[in-house]
């Protein structure tokens, strides 16, 4: 017993060293009572589009909330561009050029301790003379604000930059992301000064995302969302702690029952060993796929909280390991099928027909002795369960890095285990249906022995294990190429 | 395959094409004067290409850390925090970052790690300016005040100048030796040239002037300050409350309001709000309400940072916050050091939630050094007259009213009121 269980054990210790506590980080990059201001300068034929965008922290978001509450989020947001028009300062040629608001929208996103933070993206425009090349100098509006970043970037629409004192592309994707490198200070760019003349390539309307967008759900669904609400809102007592922990074995229940977690696969890896699977033998499988489901949400947050790069390619890889672990399992599975399927036990030892006992024992067939094992390898139930939960899911990585953000990253590890067990449980209930089942037809078909004559029931039970171990072969080989097309393509 | 992934993504990220500028030196007395900024920039230019740079790496923890402190950007500590680190790993035990690791923990209020690393860079270089100074703010703070006078006496013996004159200042008037902080602060001044001394010193002038009363001398001095650096958030909020003082409301409020658009912390917020409320025009009350409810703000995101809000937070929310999270707070912070700022605001805290029998010895205990401040002698006024002192009650308010009238303008009326009423 205590082998079996030892290797789990020290995995999560690991798992859990792994994760130090991390420093006091704000959820707003540059602090919570900033006003971070961007302004992209696109110079059209005609016309030098500034796309100005204004990222509120939490408190400055808080101070405006009467002013939001007494004119509406839309004019507020008209309001806080007009203002940003009139202060920035626009010069074409050496003459003042005037800046006309196009649209102003305002989006509030959740932020730390329940507050919001405030995005507003402005389009202001201004008139250039066309065919002819123009010297522009740009102020941004809010430089003696208070501390915050202020980036301007400058690019071209069908015009060329002859000569540029701001970069083209934004470093912090436009206030979406803020680069944390050591040897980086937070931008504090208040003019541009560009010369432009007409022709060039258009410009393409790409909109750069962070690095971990991509692998996160944009917008995480409302559950995460309502947990990490829940986890930022109130104070670590130890009720509200089991509370938590409970929603979080739901939620990981329930996120099993959406279809491609691997009900499919236990159910059939269940069914393939035959009849004789019991709950003791769906246990490890449970408990494989909850550590390593764990394991990697933690691998995928530390990545994430890391702002590597790499991280959507990391997934993409770990979709192709899961499926080819899956089809080995699936091979050796039908490999074993296939070599018992003239057995004519089919996994299906009628105890008042042949006198048997459980547990192992020695036969004859064709008078070659060999012995069938009961219970099936561990070995191959652990490797199954690590296919099962190689693959971290998208909400429990938000979760803890969430949760690791609000300095509470033991509480987030805990909530991902529950998460992983709330998998686990349903992928054992699946494998648990199906092994009730496979038990309760082989009662019926003991009670109808006319049905156990018939030839085309002799077929189903040589055969289903069979089919099972195939299921899973395909299985496998359709996760390895989804894998291979997303990380490839 | 975590180590190789981040290894690989961080690589993809460094762009080529970086400027390879110049590399030279750069000399860390050049924080002091001149433009931090370009420092900072240079600085950052020269430890790209020479990443070994022990000395070099502390200067830039020393710069971040003075970076936060003028800018009020408190995104910078972690990023000193990393500088000074690599600093030490390059080079174990070097006094420079030794000494930037306890100016950076002073600034994150961890005295007694600022004490712990001012020791071992005086141990290493008994002659750093930086280290003896962070000793002293770490013995002030920690209410250690015999051992910060005799501190001060040390520092000013090996390294005069403006860092080590204000704090000496500063031991003096919490003594109650105004006279003598005078004095030292006047001769800082004359040997200040950079701007950012010049308006620190001025600013600790007027602020001096402010508590004993003398608000003419205040403005003159606060407007020095802003004449050396007119975005100086002291000296900005230091003239407003003096003209507040005396009686220049509509300026003092017009002020406020541009601090506290350009930073929103729990102190100016209470001064405004105050404003607003003695002012009393139209929708004032509900100005004053959205000041307030912004230091509540600062209390959850205190909280959801796992950490108890300030002592600056704790006194703006007894009065007009969450009174039960400024006891907590106020009790924490009591619990970490015994100065007479924490003995007031713990006093407070106790008598705004009705335990005024158990506010009585810290009221007593924070106006005990002889620190001559209006604010802590109205505490003490209206809690010995809560607990049944009446003629110590009515002495400390007329001391205060005396002292400094204009410490707060909600303030000073509840103390006239109390003080007629207690007749």
């Amino acid at each position: 017993m205590r082998p079996r269980f030892r290797l789990p054990f020290v995995l999560l210790a690991v798992g859990g060293l792994a994760l130090l506590p991390a420093g006091a980080a704000s959820a707003h990059p540059l602090g919570n009572f900033t006003v971070n201001r961007y302004d992209g300068l696109v110079a059209a034929p005609g016309q030098l589009r500034v796309d100005h965008v204004e990222d509120l922290a939490e408190i400055p978001a808080t101070q405006a909330k009467p002013d939001i509450a007494r004119l509406g989020l839309g004019r507020w947001a008209e309001q806080r561009c007009r203002r940003a028009a009139e202060d920035s300062r626009l010069t074409v040629d050496g003459r003042p050029a005037a800046l006309t608001v196009g649209s102003g929208r305002a989006r509030p996103r959740p932020g730390q301790a329940g507050l919001d933070t405030l995005r507003v993206e402005c389009r202001l425009t201004a008139r250039l003379p066309r065919h002819a090349s123009v010297a522009v100098r740009f102020r941004g509006g809010g430089a003696a604000g208070g501390p915050g970043w202020r980036e301007i970037t400058a690019r071209g629409d069908r015009m060329t930059l002859t000569s540029t004192d701001v970069p083209g592309t934004s470093v912090s994707h436009e206030l979406t992301s803020y680069p944390r490198d050591l040897l980086s200070s937070p931008a504090d760019t208040a003019t541009a000064s560009l010369r432009v003349r007409p022709g060039g390539s258009a410009l393409a309307q790409e909109r750069q995302d962070a690095p971990g967008a991509a692998v996160l759900p944009r917008g995480a669904d409302r559950w995460t969302r309502a947990l990490d609400g829940l986890v930022s809102r109130h104070h670590l007592t130890l009720g509200f702690a089991a509370l938590a922990l409970l929603i979080a074995l739901a939620l990981g229940a329930a996120h099993a029952l959406a279809p491609g977690h691997g009900k499919t696969l236990m159910a059939a890896a269940a069914a393939a060993r035959g009849g004789r699977a019991r709950l003791r033998d769906v246990l490890p499988l449970a408990a494989s796929v909850t550590v390593t489901h764990t394991l990697g949400v933690v691998a995928l947050g530390l990545l994430v909280t890391a702002g590597s790069a790499a991280t959507p390619s990391v997934i993409a890889w770990l979709g192709i390991a899961s499926g080819a672990l899956v089809l080995a399992a699936g091979g050796s599975l039908v490999r074993r099928a296939w070599r018992h399927r003239g057995d004519g036990h089919g996994g299906d030892h009628g105890h008042g027909q042949h006198g048997h006992e459980h547990g192992p024992h020695t036969h004859t067939h064709s008078g070659v002795p060999h012995t069938h094992p009961a219970a099936p390898t561990l070995r191959g139930t652990i490797l199954l369960g690590f296919a099962g939960g190689l693959v971290p899911s998208p909400s429990a990585v938000v979760v803890l890095v969430g949760a690791a953000a609000l300095g509470q990253a033991w509480f987030g590890l805990l909530l991902v285990v529950a998460y992983g067990a709330g998998l686990a449980l349903t992928l054992t209930a699946a494998g648990f249906a199906v092994v009730r089942l496979g038990s309760g037809l082989t009662r019926v078909l003991r009670r109808r022995p006319s049905w156990t004559a018939h030839p085309l029931a002799s077929l189903a039970r040589r055969g289903v294990p069979l089919v099972s171990a195939l299921t899973v072969v395909v299985l496998g080989a359709g996760l390895v190429l989804k894998g291979a097309a997303t990380a490839l393509g | 395959m975590t180590g190789a992934a981040v290894a690989v993504g961080a690589g993809r990220g460094a762009g080529p094409g970086a400027p390879v500028g110049a590399s030279g030196e750069v000399d860390p007395g050049v924080l002091g004067g001149g433009n931090l900024d370009a420092s900072v920039a240079a600085l950052q230019r020269h430890l790209r290409a020479q990443p070994r740079d022990a000395g070099g790496w502390a200067t830039l923890g020393l710069a971040y850390d003075e970076q936060a402190r003028t800018k009020g950007d408190p995104a910078r500590y972690p990023q000193a925090e990393k500088a000074l680190k690599r600093s030490l790993a390059l080079a174990p035990g070097n006094d420079q970052a030794l000494a930037g690791q306890a100016a950076l923990a002073a600034a994150r209020h961890d005295f007694t790690g600022a004490l712990a690393c001012a020791d071992r860079a005086l141990k290493r270089n008994p002659y750093s300016e930086r280290a003896l100074s962070s000793r002293i703010d770490a013995l002030v703070e920690l209410g250690r005040y015999g051992e910060a006078s005799r501190a001060a006496d040390t520092a000013d013996a090996r390294r005069p100048g403006v860092p080590v004159f204000t704090r000496y200042a500063y031991v003096r008037e919490l003594r109650g030796d105004v006279k003598a902080a005078r004095k030292v602060l006047t001769q800082a001044l004359s040997g200040a040239t950079a701007p950012g001394d010049v308006a620190y010193v001025t600013a600790q002038l007027g602020q001096l002037a402010w508590n004993q009363g003398d608000y003419k001398g205040a403005l003159g001095y606060y407007a020095r300050a802003l004449a050396a650096d007119d975005t100086y958030l002291p000296a900005l909020e230091g003239r407003a409350r003096a003209q507040a003082a005396t009686g220049r409301r509509a300026e003092a409020i017009k002020g406020m309001e541009t601090v506290v658009a350009r930073y929103p912390l729990p102190a100016p917020l209470v001064v405004l709000g105050e404003l607003y409320e003695a002012r009393g025009a139209a929708g004032d009350r509900a100005r004053a309400h959205d000041q307030y409810a912004l230091v509540n703000a600062w209390i959850a995101l205190a909280r959801a940072n796992g950490v108890d809000a300030d002592l600056d937070t704790a006194l703006a929310a007894a009065d007009h916050g969450d009174k039960k999270a400024a006891l907590r707070a106020a009790r924490a912070e009591w619990s970490r050091r015994h100065t007479v700022h924490t003995a007031d605001a713990l006093a407070w805290a106790l008598h705004v939630n009705g335990d005024d029998e158990q506010a009585l010895p810290y009221a007593r205990r924070s106006t005990a050094t002889g620190y001559r401040n209006a604010a802590f002698l109205y505490h003490r006024g209206m809690i010995e007259l809560a607990t049944g002192h009446r003629k110590d009650g009515r002495a400390s308010l007329a001391a205060a009213l005396r002292l400094n009238p204009g410490f707060s303008p909600l303030g000073a009326a509840e103390a006239r009121k109390a003080l007629g009423a207690a007749k």
